[in-house]
């Protein structure tokens, strides 16, 4: 018997113990010296999955069906077997995200959404309930038994309520104090995962020492407790499969759900994932738990065969006969030792479970309700929030206390646990299939969650409300309303499994069947995708800061820095962003805008926080614009989008490259036309110098010869040899006055000169040509002198050449030229008409190119160089004229105009 | 400096392909669910004895037994900068 003293003693000496060590790891961490950065520490850390139930509820489950309890170990070890492929993801990825939970994590993956975390939440809190009770029940039931020495039951049920009471106000108190002191960026506890280690080794050696006992002490070794249970028929059927309720059916549930609780509940998330110090402890993790699994199974079957043999059956509760085996056999002290194990046991799964709990009410729940409120806008945030944490602890705590008080006290602890073991496994699909599909939807994903958890509601929940009495019994059998194909226990007449595989099935249909349908059948916003390709492509990307490009809109650095302070003070906000400025090599000016890099990193910081979603949605409030640009979400979509983006630039670049060929070829035709030219050009200006060097020579040689002919005749041959000098000297002036304007070294000499002169003029020098071809030159001039500022010797050449020009295309005896002079506007009009053939539309802008001959094939070869009218142009655009051809209005032949500034005008 | 080179390659011929890993890890867990389920279960459950245990207790803790090793081995030199599996 012991003394009451002395457990309590022992007990407050524990827990003090526990908060001793995890305070030490905690103040090693600050110093940078961890305690906790070994694979050793992180396998036992993970042991925290053995809980009360493992510890007293193991027995009672083998003291009933044998082999029974063992799927729930088998179902990790097999978990582990993939962790270093799939956990090994579900780290990077949340490491590289900041995620602080699991409603986080899935949160996070579906396009930032706050409404998965909440529904994550909720189904985690609900889902756990029954867990918490669970070690209420295992604490205060067994705290009875060594309290009173009530080995067997009675009803005691009445103690055990208060006692459970008080349990839960402690253990809710130690959860505070070991996890809300401060907030982390990280989320990270190292205190509390040192005291779960801790408590794990304290746990597997206490229940060792009870096993060794009794398969040593109370009996000569394994082989005297099977060979004398084997004598005895209830304890012999035991030994097989028969034993197992629900079967092989059964077996391979529980061992699923098993697999998927390893890792999704939301202490383990917390442990696995969040707390983990090091991706390399994976590995030796992976082994070294399940074996830590199978030690501390070890001694179930041997304890439980005792308990069963020493104890008439139904006297005594299996689940305590960790506990009452050594007190009924005197040993006091190796009781103590066994009650401080699950002690141990439970307390480790409260704390870590309330505190994993609070934390995600408080960063999935709460904040983004509240900032959809605005209700959150007080200056130190951070207080709030620690606030906001420890009443989540408590009221998980209540809610648990609740649940044993009204529904658990009926069934046994495995029985309990198995209910949240299946609304954790409803995390499974939306994960596993998260991490490696990228078509999974947002949509899909609330679809799964929500249709997973209704059934695992229906077909376990509200049957438990029924067996305690808060609902009718006809609700189970035969079913609501009696319709039996809506039993909870055999929806639509499946009768073919015990409650919970049935559940685990029907909830697992309905979660894999509405993600898949749903996300198939539905669209993906830009950010959903984005969230996809990130967490599945996890490993194909360089770096972690893939979304910079996402935030287009404005923010000042002030407006960054004020917010960030909010939720972690200045301190803090000081130190991430000097360090980031350190870090890029670049100053933070507060007035300056934030540029999309500095956002992503501000959006992360406050993400270990407050969690992805809530982080999103307070940058989005401080920034004004849109949060996802095209280049951002071109440059993260799949592989596909990049090569039709390549192609697309592909063809405008051919598009350029053909457009700029066919310039190059218009080029070069050009360059051949004008090469033509010149030929056509070089070879009429040899024709045209040699012909009348021709005629002089001839000439001059009959002079020469023929010293008898008469002067008569030796004048007129005088003359055409004169003439035809003069025409030589005309062409030979033409070409070098060309080529001299054309280069630009022409002097000019202008002054003010009179127009009704040059006209004059011109008319004389063209009169022989006229008398030749009976062609009448007329003129139209006004009575006032016409000024222009010009080149006289120049403006003659012009207007001789076009009046030659007129000459030389009309018809000899009917052709007229008329010349028109006439001043307006500050400008000086002069037109030279013809009624020759005229000139068509197409050609008049090209008759002023050099060496344009006009194709008249009825006159023979052209005529002349081509270059007179080119010299022309030129002469005329020097005194900033202009010169071109005009129609006839309604008459053949060809009229040229030429337009020249008045002087004083120009 | 030879013993170096030596080394070198006996550590390549030793490493394993992390794709290689990743396959038989995949296999081990399809094994694990062969040897701990229905029809190899049925197979020892009887109310014979194997060495003081009952035959289904024996095996089941065997069989837990050789996962684990297996596990182990399998990721012997495993380094988390392995990316070959997605």
């Amino acid at each position: 018997m012991l003394p009451h003293w002395l457990i309590l003693l022992v007990s407050f000496g524990y827990l003090g113990l526990l908060f001793a060590v995890a305070y030490y790891a905690d103040k090693r961490a600050d110093a940078g010296r961890s305690v906790i950065s070994n694979p050793y520490v992180y396998t036992f850390s993970i042991a925290v999955y053995c809980t009360g139930w493992t510890f007293y509820g193991s027995v009672g489950r083998a003291a009933a069906t044998g082999v029974g309890f063992l799927p729930i170990y088998v179902g990790p070890t097999l978990a582990a077997v993939l962790w270093w492929v799939v956990l090994r993801k579900i780290i990077h990825l949340s490491k590289a995200n900041h995620i602080t939970s699991i409603a986080d994590f899935l949160a996070s993956r579906y396009g930032k959404s706050s409404t998965i975390g909440g529904l994550v939440t909720v189904i985690s809190v609900v889902g756990i309930m029954p867990y918490i009770s669970l070690q209420l029940k295992a604490i205060s039931t067994s705290f009875d038994v060594l309290f009173h020495h009530k080995v067997q039951l009675d009803s005691a049920v009445n103690l055990g309520q208060d006692t459970a009471l008080y349990v839960a106000i402690i253990l809710a108190v130690f959860s505070i104090l070991f996890g809300t002191r401060h907030i982390d960026i990280t989320e990270r506890h190292e205190g509390m995962v040192a005291a779960v280690a801790f408590e794990s080794i304290v746990k597997l050696v206490a229940f060792s020492a009870v096993g060794i006992f009794a398969t040593f002490v109370l009996f000569d070794g394994p082989g005297e407790v099977y060979g004398l249970a084997a004598l005895e028929p209830e304890l012999a059927r035991l030994f097989t499969m028969d034993a197992v309720p629900g079967g092989y059916a059964a077996w391979f549930a529980l061992t699923f759900i098993s697999m998927s609780a390893i890792m999704f509940l939301p202490r383990q998330f917390q442990i696995l994932v969040v707390e983990n110090v090091n991706v390399e402890h994976v590995r030796t993790a992976s082994w070294l738990f399940p074996l830590y699994l199978m030690a501390i199974n070890i001694f179930v079957l041997p304890i439980a065969f005792a308990g069963a043999m020493m104890f008439h059956p139904g006297v005594v509760d299996p689940d305590m006969y960790v506990l009452t085996v050594p007190l009924e056999s005197g040993q006091s002290a190796l009781a103590l030792f066994a009650f401080i194990g699950g002690l141990s046991a439970a307390t480790g799964m409260v704390i870590v479970e309330s505190i994993a709990l609070s934390t995600m009410l408080c960063n999935d729940l709460a904040v983004p309700m509240l900032l959809r409120l605005k209700l959150l806008r007080k200056d130190d945030t951070g207080e709030t929030l620690l606030a906001m944490r420890r009443a989540g602890i408590l009221l998980i705590l209540m809610l648990g206390y609740l649940y044993f008080r009204f529904i658990g006290e009926s069934y046994a602890l495995v029985t309990i646990g198995l209910v949240s073991f299946c609304a954790a496994a409803q995390f499974a699909p939306a994960i596993l299939f998260g991490i490696y599909w990228k078509g999974v939807s947002r949509q899909g994903a609330l679809a799964g969650l929500a249709a997973g958890f209704v059934v695992w509601l229906y077909t376990l929940m509200l049957p438990s409300l029924a067996r305690s009495g808060w609902l009718p019994m006809t609700f189970i059998e035969p079913g609501p309303f009696g319709i039996a194909a809506l039993g909870p226990y055999h929806l639509f007449n499946l009768t073919a499994f015990d409650p919970i595989t049935h559940s685990v099935f029907w909830s697992m249909l309905f979660n894999v069947g509405a993600l898949v349908g749903v996300s198939l059948f539905g669209k993906q916003r830009a950010l959903d995708q984005l969230q996809a390709a990130m967490f599945v492509d996890v490993y194909k990307r360089a770096s972690s800061e893939g979304d910079e490009g996402l935030w287009l809109g404005k923010a000042r650095v002030k407006d960054l820095r004020d917010l960030v302070a909010r939720i972690l003070g200045h301190e803090r906000a000081e130190r991430a962003f000097h360090s980031y400025a350190q870090q890029h090599g670049i100053e933070l000016l507060d007035e300056t805008l934030a540029d999309a890099a500095l956002v992503a990193h501000v959006e992360r910081v406050l993400a270990g926080t407050v969690g992805a979603a809530s982080a999103r949605v307070m940058i989005s409030s401080t920034i004004e614009g849109e949060e996802l640009s095209i280049e951002g979400l071109m440059k993260v979509l799949d592989e596909t989008s990049q090569v039709i983006e390549y192609s697309r630039r592909l063809e405008l670049k051919s598009r350029e490259l053909e457009a700029a060929t066919a310039e190059l070829k218009r080029t070069n035709e050009r360059l051949k036309e004008l090469d033509r030219l010149k030929d056509d050009f070089v070879s009429t200006i040899s024709h045209e110098l040699r012909t009348p060097l021709t005629s002089i020579r001839a000439f001059s040689e009959i002079l020469q010869d023929d010293v008898d002919m008469d002067t008569q005749q030796r004048q007129q041959l005088l003359r055409i040899v004169v003439k035809e000098t003069e025409r030589l000297t005309r062409l030979v002036n033409q070409v070098l006055d060309f080529t001299k304007i054309e280069s630009g070294s022409y002097q000019w000499a202008l002054e003010d000169m009179d127009l009704v002169g040059v006209i004059n003029e011109a008319m004389a020098a063209t009169i022989q040509l006229s008398r030749d071809r009976d062609i009448s030159i007329t003129k139209h001039v006004p009575s006032q002198p016409v000024l222009v500022h010009g080149e006289k010797d120049r403006l003659l050449q012009v207007l001789i050449n076009l009046v030659s020009n007129a000459l030389k295309y009309c018809e000899p005896h009917e052709g007229v030229v008329h010349i028109r002079l006439s001043a307006q506007e500050g400008r000086a009009r002069l037109e030279v008409r013809d009624n020759g053939p005229g000139i068509v539309p197409s050609e008049r802008e090209r008759v002023f190119e050099k060496f344009h001959q006009l194709r008249d094939h009825s006159k023979g070869k052209p005529q002349g160089t081509g270059l007179g009218l080119a010299i022309c142009k030129t002469i005329i655009e020097n005194h900033r004229g202009r010169i071109w051809v005009e129609d006839n209005e309604g008459a053949s032949g060809a009229r040229f105009v030429v337009e020249l500034p008045l002087a004083g005008k120009a | 400096m030879n013993g170096m080179k030596d080394n070198d390659r006996d550590a390549q011929q030793r490493t394993v392909q992390p794709s290689r890993r990743g396959e038989r890890l995949v296999a081990l867990l399809v094994a694990g669910f062969a040897l701990l389920n229905y029809p190899l279960l049925s197979v020892f459950s009887t109310p014979k004895f194997v060495l003081w245990f009952p035959s289904l207790y024996f095996y089941m803790f065997s069989a837990w037994a050789v996962i684990i090793i297996a596990l182990a081995v399998v990721l012997r030199g495993a380094k988390s900068q392995d990316r070959g599996e997605r």
